[in-house]
């Protein structure tokens, strides 16, 4: 028998709909891997943000530009020895691509408490600020891993790239 | 006096029943929808008008024998619903920066829930107390 098997492995586009259909295949899976409530919620928290990130990027590119990528958007959920993995690719555009390293490069590095410090004065100026987003969505998934974020982006053709990221927390949390 | 504001449920939306008859405010369930700005925005701009009007057209004497209950019972919210939580937490704040009565409930079910955290970082940013709340279920 296969050990650790995913318990979401998704390959296609994903979108607001197919978020929910996730949803409810982690929480069916979440009673036979008897996840404490507050692990699930965070998974779920997780999962949500990154998916809404992976679309949000996918959205902007033009059809033209997605055909020409060979390697589609996926995203996976796995159980792990010490951990849970959730796992997800999508292409970007290239002028997208350093920004959102910046972005994620930035929240990387700061400990902890500058994270928290930081996640609170962007919460704090408000909904006007942004629209891809101060990063506060990124900073959530700093936050609730309380490990750093990994991640690559590689190009695929002139004006697309390949980012993938990685999040990883704890089985019970 | 302002309508009671009422949207139901869905599955991935929170219900919000916003009773000014009986000073009773109520924010819970699932906080993902698809568009937060179309979801929320009435919502915030609800709250905005029901708080300028109250401070403007009521006498002060009378508002401060009055407790305004708020109460927040969400499972978990994507992070552009926080930050629309959040303005309307800091519109009913200027009822607590005016000496008015506001308690605030904020429900969770276990130490480590996500959403305990997340009213506590609403606490903290805005300087207002929450009432933190363990779920009965």
């Amino acid at each position: 028998m296969q050990q650790n098997p995913e318990i979401i492995n998704y390959q296609g586009y994903l979108n607001y709909q197919i978020t929910g259909e996730l949803i409810e295949k982690l929480e069916a899976n979440s009673h036979k891997l008897n996840l404490k409530k507050s692990t699930y919620r965070k998974i779920v928290t997780l999962m949500v943000e990154i998916i809404e990130n992976n679309y949000k990027y996918v959205n902007e590119l033009a059809d033209h530009m997605l055909e020409s990528s060979s390697q589609k958007p996926y995203f996976i959920v796995k159980k792990e020895d010490s951990c849970f993995r959730l796992e997800s690719g999508n292409p970007i555009l290239k002028k997208d691509a350093a920004q959102l390293k910046e972005k994620i490069d930035f929240v990387n590095q700061l400990p902890q408490e500058d994270l928290q410090d930081l996640y609170k004065s962007t919460m704090a100026n408000g909904i006007y600020e942004n629209n891809k987003g101060a990063g506060l969505g990124i900073m959530k998934m700093a936050k609730i891993s309380k490990r750093k974020i990994h991640y690559s982006i590689q190009d695929i053709t002139e004006h697309l790239a390949y980012y993938t990221i990685k999040i990883y927390i704890p089985l019970n949390l | 006096m302002a309508e009671r504001l009422y949207i139901a449920p869905t599955q991935y939306t929170p219900e919000i029943d916003f009773d000014p008859k009986k000073q009773k405010f109520k924010m819970g369930g699932i906080a993902r929808p698809e568009d937060s700005y179309e979801f929320f925005e009435p919502v915030l701009s609800w709250v905005e008008n029901f708080v300028k009007n109250t401070l403007e057209h009521h006498e002060e004497n009378k508002l401060l024998n009055e407790t305004f209950i708020i109460i927040f019972d969400f499972e978990y919210m994507n992070s552009s619903s926080s930050k629309y939580i959040f303005q309307i937490i800091s519109n009913f704040k200027k009822f607590y920066d005016k000496r008015l009565n506001v308690s605030i409930f904020w429900y969770y079910d276990d130490p480590d829930d996500q959403i305990l955290e997340d009213g506590e970082d609403f606490s903290e940013i805005i300087n207002l107390p929450f009432n933190f709340l363990i779920r009965n279920n």
